[in-house]
Parts: structure tokens; C-alpha cells; sequence
């Protein structure tokens, strides 16, 4: 393999990254039952997590504690709403999404005015050149996934409270709980998707820098119709055309800018119009429970 | 009872959400006391921040109403702000290409039309693709949204940049495509007394009219209303489409009677803030002219904040957000239940 | 062997009264019937037993002891297991996957282990089933035998079974039955709900019998005298049923030739106008499509609907979810077809609702169909007779030649019942084709010109001379010689 083929599959494994860690978060949220479009906002908090405790400490592990920890609180907020006071969950996604952005920006202003010097946090140390150790951490965040849904009892309990919550209810599964931690899961798995971003990918923060890539992984799920192995053959082919994209660029074909920066979000819309009305979204998808009336 | 319920939760999180943010920013050093006084000074301190208030409220009302419509029929438009940014730029590009050099009568309509009907268009590429692919019109609108910023962005480093290519920017919409001042002020164009008018037009729309019975039929029970012999699908494109349709005639306000051109970052977020906008307004199509007035002197004063008390701008998105998570978190009609 | 005392227990729904101080008790190794009508509180009374009704006053004794049941986890843990009418199973996840439910023995399941368990299970209650099939593709009966072995194999010494023989066949009730008198061979409590004499007097050792939310007695079977049981549920003598109307019969109105959608295997159907053509069979064989079909919603894969005589309405079979949008007021719902077809005078003009018409129409089709409520109520408050009422006053209010209406009167107290099938009646006598679709097979009988039975998507005619129970349970099974 020449360089330039090197740099295109290690730049695809980088921005795949993120995107498949998120996923796999949302997924196990949606087979619960719990639809989660607050997912581009607990990736961003997670990020300015990462970077803000990057910058302070300049431990990996700190910042990457920090992002997990602060995609769960948001997600916790999440879950507050969603599932105890049965809010709707479009509405909810989208104000912590808001929250998320707003909080972030003004918080990244505050502590880190203009007039500072530019800060960077650490970087993620590589595994081999190239490749960041993060990446080690997602494969085995998919294969535990993976295995947690389809061969354990608490998989199954997943799937049973997102098909059917009263039936799982009814066997005394504890839908409830199951749900937060899902919820909870999927928020950790965001933040650290965002640190991931920071730490290994960009090793800056930007107001807004998720760019909709919460919205990627989102609609990663049902690309790969709620299986692990299929969503993460998406967020390769995603990465891999993020990075063309970039390769195309650095090679000077002459593509507009903004143009280039669209094509992900027009791939993403026409893979959906593709496959969206084929996944079999689990029966009580965002729909509220009540155990007792 | 039903007037604590009417105004009590709208205004009881504006209340809560304010002292909430009002906590953060204390958190994080700055002076919350400073920065309210900056921000109301800012809103309503004189005329010209009560001009701009209202200046920045048009667009929120309509895309306020257009979600509030929209989320009636249990059709979940993410995407004011993307309808809004194609709205502008085919307005745009009537007003600076097209037809740039046509007399007074025909630009402005037209300028003012494309704008609708490419928010419309925008709108109802959703609806198509939910009717007919199955794709949940939440991710579509929000992807549309970034791909409608990113093509105003491509335009105006392109094909509709100013003839000077300094900057990246369109040229000025021709004089005869402006919506004209009103005599006696300095920002308040003369789309504003229409504006504040459609609350009450959709109203009817929705309250008196077969057409609104029908969208909110579907919007409480889709199965009934299609035992009744209602399209659920026809309702979602329609709905999608007026919704769209309003959202883009926002963009073409913006550039026909404030900015005079189109350039990125037009919108400061409009199209986000009116989803508070219409949960305030608890959907009603009345309600959203407080509430947008209420999230216009908002955006207007913390430009004054930022200035002032050195609080960013970007804080009232975590109002915005605290104030949708208060006042409707817990109780909206929702599709099938 | 488990003892059950529940004591005095009320719960109140809203504006509705489920449970007024209903008592029951249960012996150990005994099959208890609950009886009662549709209303008459039985299933919020196991539901409270089972940890899903949270009840506002009584208690709850097992074995003596006064145990307070907040969730199905707490109640399977003292034995206690529901299986609902309509088993309640994750419809996508398969046979095996629903059997391994709740089970806390082991955290590893995979696939092979579950498929493996269930066959034991599968076996040892006579049921061959494919693990691996998907429950929802089941048939009810299957479901509901599925969702009895589940509670079986959670260690159910109580098992109570919600209504458990509406959906079946007469010869899956038998064999149901057959079931309930081998648990008892074993051991166990069953507590078995119905509202139908003949199930009780064949296998329950006592009965208690609910109406309005109270208890109104509890006594051996032996011996019982099965009108003084129908007393008991009813509060008087079962009205005598009315007269199938016998006016001519005039041209053909509806025609349907060769219908196929879904389970639809090909149903031809022809409705006169001034007849009542009613169709009888159990809730699965097609009842769904067929409505979906005639509602517009659905196309069909083969065969035509031809509408003779227009216009053509519809009584939905769900009121709360088809029929009725509940969160419009009733007014609104009565214009609603109105509306749907884009709204016209004498309601509308250039588009614009006309309040004044409205009103005078609404209050004058409300005093018609005897409408309790306000024009400008919600729906959702209605009560139910009044929600059915509403629609049957919709599609009634335009005369319509050809009516629909699916299960009419599922879930009505008398009153209501009595008045609907005298509309409908009433209707047919002024020349309306109605084609009748109902589960009832006292409705059947009581208002059918000509009755036809669904079976498996097929029609099959019941002859004229052969008009009894007895025919048309036979039909029902698909005994067609």
C-alpha cells in the first residue's frame, strides 16, 4: 500500500471512530426503548469535557473521565424528563441539545477568553503510529455490546423493555431502571466519542465542533438496523468518506469548500431514504411507560 | 384554573430557566446582576432597542408558527432553520440575478414569493421522504438543516458572490426588491405590521377551517383520522409545506428588509429558538406572539450583554433550551397516545 | 398451595368507579371463576392482585398474612402469575427468547441454551412450537398457551387468567379447559375469568360474581342454578333478545367479489339495501383486514368493493383508537368525515367554519342518537355508551345507503347495547344496507338477515334453516359439512 492509501485508511479509522462509539451508545438506548436525539449535544459537553480537563490536567484518562462523566449528567437530564415525567423525547433531544450548545459555548468563552494564550489538550497516545488507543477502546466497546444484546440475560431484558415494555414489566423485568441505565450507557458512550474528537482527532475545542455528527450516528443506528456489526460497517463507510474528502482536498481538486463539508450530511439523507423504511425499530421505541395505575 | 395554566407555566419558566442561567453564569465567574441589566438595557433601554427587539421577533414569530403547525399534525419540523437559509438565498437570488432589475411591483413579490416557496420546497423534500421512504422527518429536517447553511455558504463563495469578490457576501439586493422602512424609524420594515398579523390568520386556519381540523385530528389521533377518511400523508406534506413555506419567507424578510444581503451566519439560530417560541406559546398560534417577543428582546439584548458585561451571547441558548425543558417538558400532545 | 383473601378493595379511574369494595377469596388448589360483565371490575381486581393497579383502599391476604403487591416482580416472587386474554409477549422476539423472560438464573443466555430450555418447557406442556419463530407470528391461541407455560415456569402456584377464552375457538376452549382441571391435578390455584355460564358450570369449583365493582356473591358450582348466576350479573332478567328484521330486502347496495388482503382468502359478499347482513366469527380470521379494507386504509392484493349505493359509512371497531379522536371535542369528531372530505355547505363557507350552524346541527343530531355531553367536551371524557353513541351518530347523521359497523357494541352496558342495535335496526328499516361485522354472537343472531361466518379469511353463509348457536359455532371451527 502507497502512503497516500496508509493516510486514507488510518484518516478513516480516525473519524470512524467517534461515530461508531456514539452509535453503539444509541443503540443500546434504542433497544431499551429510549430514543435519544440529544446525542449531538451529549457528544459536544463530552468534548469540552475532554478539552477543558485535557488543558487543566493534561491526563488522557482524567479527560476522558471527565467527558464519560459529563455525557452521563446530561444524559441523566435526559432521562429525568423522557422517562419520569414522560416528556416528549423529540422535544427534550432537542433542548439538550440547545442546552448543550449554549452551555459549552458560553462556558469555552468564559474560561478560555481570546486574550488567553491557545492551549491544547494532551493527545491520546497510539497503539501503533497512527492509530490511537481510543480505537482499541471502541472495538471492545462493539464486541461487548454486541455479546450484551444478543447473549446475555440483560440483553435480553434490553430488547424485551424496548419491544414491549408491559410485557417485560409483567415477567418483573424492571423496565424503569433498565431504561436509565441504558439512557446513562449511551450518555457515556457520547461523552466519550466527543473526547475522542478532542483528544485524538482535532486537539482543539470549537464552539459547535460535532457538526452533526451526533446526527450521523443517530441515523447510523438505522442505517445498520439496530445491529452492532452493520452499524459499524456504516461508520467505516462514513469515516471513509469523510476522509476522501480530505485526501481529495489536500491533493488540490478543486471542490469547493463548503460543498465538500456537505457531502456526509447529503450521504447520510440518501442512505436513509435507502434503508430508513426497512429497519424494524424495537415495537416501543419512545414511547413512555407507566408501571402501575 | 385555565388562566394559571394559560400563563402561570409559560411564565413560571421563563422564570425558573432565567435564575437557572442566572446560577451558571455565576458559576463560571461572571456577574449574573451585570448581565441582566446589560440584556434588558439592550432589549428595551430606548427605541432603538425596542426597534430591534422587534425587528428580531419577526422571524422567530414565523418560524414559531411554522412549528407550531407543524408539531400540531404531530409532524416534528427540526428544520425553521435550514427553510429559512434557502428562503434567503432564493431570494437572494431573485433579487441580486434574476430579476434584479424589475420595477418595484414585481421584484419585492417575487423576491419575497421564491423565498416561501423554496422553504416550502425544502419543507416538503421531508414530507416526501417520510411518505414515501419511511425517513423520520426529525433526522431529515436536521440534516436539510446543515446542508441548507453549507449551500448559502457555497453560494455566497460562489456563484452569488459579490461582483467586488471581497468578501463572502452577496452583492446588495437591488433597491426595487427592499422592503421599505417605516417613515419615522430606523430598522422597522414595512413586512413587520404583516407579520404580526398571520398569528391570527393561522389561527382561523387552524381553529375554524376543515383543513385545520383535519391536521390536528392527525396530530392527536393519526389511526382515527384515517378511519375518518383523512391522508395522513397528504396532511403531512401539506403541513410540511406551509411550515416550510413560513420558515422561508422568514429568510426572505431577513434579506429583503434587514440585511439587504445574504451572507453566512444570517441567522443567529432563528430557526432553533423558535421551537421555544412555539412550546412556550404552548402551540397556539396567539401565544407565539408573546412568546416571540418575549425570545426576540432576548437575542436582541444579549448582543448589549456581551458587550457590556462580557457574558456571551451564546448563554441565551441555555435559557432558550431551560425554558422549552420547564414549560413543556412535562405535558404536549404527542402523535398516538 | 397459596391462600388469597382480598378485602373491601375500591379504585377509582378518573371519573370512573372500577372497584366499590369488591371482596374474593381464594382457596388453595381450587379453579375460582370471577364472573361478571364487561365493566364489572374483574380485570382491575386480578390486576391489583398481580401489582399492576395500585388500589385506593383494601387489602390483600396470602395465607393469612396481609401483603402489600406494588409490582408483577413482587407478586411472581409469592407464586402468583397473570396471563391476559391477549398473552403479553414481546411480539418480536421469539418463542424461546419470551419464555427466558424475567428468568434470573443465569446471566449468559446464548441462543442455543434458550432454544434448548424452551423445548423442555414446550414439552412437558404439550405444545410444538419452533422456539426460534418470532411470538408475534403466532396464532392467539398459541400466544396465550405461551404465555400460561411462561408463568408455569416461573413457579406460578396462583394462576390467573384474564378472559382467557374470548378469542378462542369452542374447541381451543375446550382444550384450555382441559388444562386448567391438569393444574389443579397438580397442585395449583387457577383463578379464571370469563363471562360465559357454560365455562363455569363445566370446570370452576366456585364462583364469585362482580357487578359494578362489588361482590355480589360467592358459592360453590354444584347445584347452581344458571339463571340465578345471570341474575347475579345482570342485577335483572336478560332483556329478551329483539327480532332480526324482516322488511324487503331491496336492490343490491354493497357488492364485494373476491376480496384478498392480509388474511382475507377471497370473501364474496353481497348486502340489499334494507338487510342486515351480519358476519360472525372469532377475533383473527380476517375481522381486521376487513374493516382495514372497507375504511379505505388498506388496498387490496386481489378482487373489488363495488358501492352500489352511496354514501358509505363506517363504525370503526376501536372507538377509543380508530373511531374517536379523543383529544378533539365531540363536536369536532362529528364533523370529522365532513371535514376529510374537504368541508362544505351547509357547515362551511368559502372554507370557514360556520359556529352557528354547527351548534344547531350538533345539538340536533346529540338529542337523535341521545348524546349525554357537551358539544365542546373533549372526546376522552365521554363516557363510553356516549363515545359509541358519537359514533354511531356520525355515521347515521347523512343517511347513509351502505353502513359498516365492527363490533358495535363491544364493551356497552345493556342500555347503551339495547340502543345501538335498535338503530341499526332502525336504519336498515329505512332502506340502508348495513353489513354487520361483529364477535357477538348474541348480536349476530339478534339483528342478521342473513349471517355468514369468517373462518381463516373465508366466508362461509350459515343456511337459512340452520340458524342456530350450535350451526354457527360449528362454522366458527371451520366444520363446514
Amino acid at each position: 500500500m502507497d502512503a497516500a492509501g496508509l493516510a486514507l485508511v488510518l484518516a478513516t479509522l480516525r473519524l470512524s471512530t467517534p461515530l461508531g462509539v456514539a452509535a453503539m451508545g444509541e443503540l443500546v438506548g434504542q433497544r431499551a426503548g429510549v430514543l435519544n436525539i440529544g446525542i449531538e449535544g451529549l457528544m459536544l459537553v463530552g468534548a469540552f469535557g475532554a478539552f477543558a480537563v485535557g488543558v487543566a490536567t493534561g491526563s488522557v484518562l482524567l479527560a476522558t473521565g471527565a467527558a464519560v462523566g459529563l455525557g452521563c449528567l446530561l444524559a441523566a437530564i435526559f432521562a429525568w424528563f423522557v422517562l419520569n415525567q414522560r416528556a416528549d423525547p423529540i422535544v427534550t433531544g432537542t433542548a439538550v441539545n440547545l442546552l448543550a450548545l449554549g452551555g459549552t459555548g458560553s462556558a469555552y468563552r468564559l474560561l478560555f477568553p481570546p486574550e488567553r494564550p491557545i492551549v491544547s489538550p494532551p493527545a491520546v497516545p497510539d497503539l501503533v503510529p497512527g492509530v490511537g488507543v481510543f480505537l482499541l477502546v471502541a472495538v471492545l466497546l462493539v464486541v461487548a455490546v454486541a455479546i450484551l444484546l444478543s447473549r446475555t440475560r440483560i440483553g435480553l431484558e434490553i430488547r424485551a423493555t424496548g419491544e414491549r415494555a408491559e410485557a417485560a414489566h409483567n415477567e418483573g423485568i424492571p423496565v424503569m431502571r433498565l431504561r436509565w441505565a441504558c439512557t446513562l450507557f449511551g450518555g457515556a458512550c457520547a461523552g466519550l466519542a466527543g473526547a475522542i474528537l478532542v483528544l485524538w482527532i482535532s486537539q482543539s475545542f470549537v464552539e459547535g465542533m460535532t457538526a452533526g455528527r451526533g446526527f450521523i450516528a443517530l441515523s447510523l443506528v438505522l442505517f445498520g438496523g439496530y445491529r452492532p456489526a452493520r452499524i459499524v460497517a456504516g461508520a467505516l463507510l462514513f469515516g471513509g468518506a469523510n476522509a476522501l474528502q480530505f485526501q481529495l482536498q489536500a491533493a488540490g481538486f478543486e471542490i469547493p469548500y463548503a460543498l465538500l463539508l456537505m457531502t456526509p450530511y447529503v450521504l447520510t439523507l440518501i442512505v436513509l431514504a435507502l434503508y430508513a423504511g426497512r429497519a424494524h425499530a424495537p415495537g416501543d421505541l419512545a414511547r413512555p411507560f407507566v408501571a402501575r395505575t | 384554573m385555565n388562566v394559571v395554566r394559560a400563563w402561570g407555566v409559560p411564565v413560571g419558566a421563563v422564570l425558573v430557566a432565567s435564575a437557572v442561567a442566572a446560577i451558571l453564569l455565576a458559576l463560571l465567574g461572571a456577574p449574573p446582576l451585570e448581565a441582566v441589566r446589560a440584556l434588558v438595557g439592550g432589549a428595551v433601554g430606548d427605541s432603538l432597542a425596542l426597534e430591534n427587539t422587534l425587528v428580531r421577533s419577526s422571524p422567530l414569530l414565523l418560524i414559531g408558527l411554522a412549528v407550531a403547525v407543524s408539531f400540531r399534525c404531530g409532524i416534528w419540523n427540526i428544520g425553521g432553520e435550514g427553510q429559512l437559509y434557502v428562503g434567503a438565498l432564493a431570494a437572494t437570488a431573485i433579487a441580486t440575478r434574476a430579476f434584479g432589475s424589475a420595477p418595484p411591483g414585481v421584484a419585492l413579490p417575487l423576491a419575497l414569493g421564491a423565498g416561501m416557496v423554496a422553504g416550502a420546497l425544502w419543507g416538503g423534500l421531508a414530507a416526501v421522504l417520510r411518505v414515501t421512504r419511511g425517513v423520520s422527518e426529525v433526522l431529515s429536517t436536521i440534516l436539510l438543516n446543515f446542508i441548507a447553511v453549507l449551500g448559502v455558504a457555497y453560494a455566497v463563495h460562489g456563484p452569488l458572490q459579490e461582483v467586488v469578490a471581497t468578501y463572502p457576501q452577496s452583492d446588495a439586493l437591488a433597491a426595487t426588491a427592499r422592503l421599505p422602512l417605516l417613515p419615522g424609524t430606523l430598522r422597522i420594515h414595512a413586512g413587520l405590521p404583516f407579520v404580526f398579523l398571520l398569528p391570527f390568520l393561522l389561527w382561523l386556519m387552524l381553529f375554524r377551517t376543515a383543513a385545520g381540523l383535519r391536521l390536528r385530528a392527525v396530530g392527536l389521533s393519526p389511526e382515527a383520522a384515517r378511519y375518518a377518511g383523512i391522508s395522513t400523508s397528504r396532511e403531512t406534506v401539506r403541513v410540511l409545506l406551509l411550515s416550510g413555506g413560513l420558515a422561508g419567507l422568514a429568510g426572505a424578510i431577513e434579506v429583503c428588509g434587514v440585511t439587504g444581503r445574504l451572507f453566512e451566519n444570517l441567522s443567529p439560530g432563528y430557526g432553533f429558538t423558535a421551537i421555544a417560541v412555539a412550546l412556550l406559546a404552548r402551540l397556539h398560534p396567539i401565544g407565539v406572539v408573546p412568546a416571540a417577543l418575549f425570545f426576540g428582546a432576548l437575542a436582541s439584548g444579549s448582543g448589549a450583554m456581551q458587550r457590556v458585561a462580557h457574558v456571551p451571547s451564546v448563554t441565551v441558548q441555555v435559557v432558550e433550551a431551560l425554558v422549552i425543558l420547564f414549560s413543556v417538558g412535562f405535558a404536549l400532545p404527542r402523535r398516538g397516545s | 398451595m397459596l391462600r388469597v383473601e382480598l378485602r373491601d378493595v375500591g379504585k377509582r379511574f378518573g371519573s370512573t368507579l372500577a372497584l366499590d369494595g369488591a371482596d374474593l377469596e381464594i382457596e388453595a388448589g381450587e379453579i375460582h371463576a370471577l364472573l361478571g360483565e364487561n365493566g364489572a371490575g374483574k380485570t382491575t381486581l386480578v390486576r391489583t392482585l398481580y401489582g399492576l393497579v395500585r388500589p385506593d383502599r383494601g387489602e390483600i391476604r396470602l395465607d393469612g398474612r396481609e401483603t402489600r403487591i406494588d409490582s408483577p416482580a413482587h407478586a411472581l416472587s409469592q407464586g402468583i402469575g397473570l396471563v391476559h386474554q391477549h398473552a403479553v409477549l414481546a411480539p418480536a422476539l421469539t418463542v424461546a427468547e419470551n419464555l427466558a423472560l424475567g428468568e434470573k438464573d443465569s446471566l449468559w443466555l446464548p441462543p442455543a441454551r434458550l432454544a434448548q430450555r424452551a423445548r423442555t418447557l414446550l414439552e412437558a406442556y404439550d405444545l410444538a412450537l419452533d422456539p426460534e419463530t418470532p411470538a408475534g407470528e403466532l396464532p392467539v391461541a398459541h400466544q396465550q398457551r405461551l404465555g400460561i407455560v411462561r408463568a408455569l415456569a416461573r413457579g406460578a402456584r396462583l394462576l390467573i387468567l384474564d378472559e382467557p377464552t374470548a378469542v378462542l375457538a369452542p374447541s381451543e376452549v375446550d382444550s384450555l379447559l382441559e388444562l386448567l382441571v391438569r393444574l389443579r391435578g397438580e397442585g395449583r390455584t387457577v383463578v379464571f375469568i370469563s363471562h360465559k355460564l357454560e365455562e363455569v358450570t363445566a370446570v370452576c369449583d366456585r364462583v364469585t360474581v362482580l357487578r359494578k365493582g362489588r361482590t355480589v356473591a360467592t358459592r360453590p358450582v354444584a347445584g347452581l342454578d344458571p339463571r340465578e348466576l345471570g341474575r347475579w350479573m345482570v342485577g335483572v332478567d336478560p332483556p329478551p333478545p329483539g327480532e332480526p328484521p324482516g322488511g324487503e330486502v331491496g336492490s343490491v347496495a354493497l357488492r364485494a367479489v373476491g376480496l384478498q388482503a392480509g388474511l382475507l382468502r377471497g370473501v364474496d359478499l353481497t348486502v340489499g339495501e334494507g338487510e342486515i347482513f351480519a358476519v360472525a366469527g372469532i377475533d383473527g380470521n380476517g375481522q381486521a383486514p376487513l374493516e382495514e379494507v372497507f375504511a379505505g386504509i388498506r388496498s387490496l392484493e386481489a378482487g373489488k368493493i363495488e358501492v352500489l349505493r352511496s354514501p358509505l359509512a363506517l363504525i370503526p371497531g376501536d372507538r377509543q383508537r380508530t373511531g374517536l379522536v379523543l383529544g378533539l371535542a365531540a363536536e369536532e369528531n362529528l364533523i370529522l368525515v365532513e371535514a376529510a372530505r374537504g368541508g362544505s355547505e351547509p357547515l362551511f363557507r368559502w372554507g370557514l367554519l360556520r359556529r352557528s350552524r354547527l351548534r344547531e346541527s350538533v345539538r340536533e343530531t346529540f338529542s337523535r342518537f341521545d348524546v349525554q355531553g357537551e358539544p365542546a367536551q373533549p372526546a376522552a371524557t365521554l363516557s363510553g355508551g356516549n363515545q359509541q353513541r358519537l359514533l354511531l351518530a356520525r355515521a347515521l347523521r347523512e343517511r347513509p345507503a351502505v353502513l359498516v359497523a365492527i363490533n358495535p357494541t363491544r364493551g356497552l352496558d345493556l342500555a347503551a347495547t339495547g340502543f345501538i342495535r335498535e338503530e341499526l335496526r332502525r336504519a336498515a328499516r329505512s332502506g340502508t344496507a348495513v353489513l354487520l361485522v361483529s364477535t357477538d354472537l348474541d348480536e349476530v343472531l339478534e339483528l342478521g338477515n342473513r349471517i355468514a361466518v369468517l373462518f381463516r379469511g373465508r366466508l362461509y353463509p350459515v343456511e337459512a334453516g340452520r340458524r342456530t348457536r350450535e350451526r354457527i359455532g360449528e362454522l366458527m371451527l371451520g366444520q363446514v359439512g
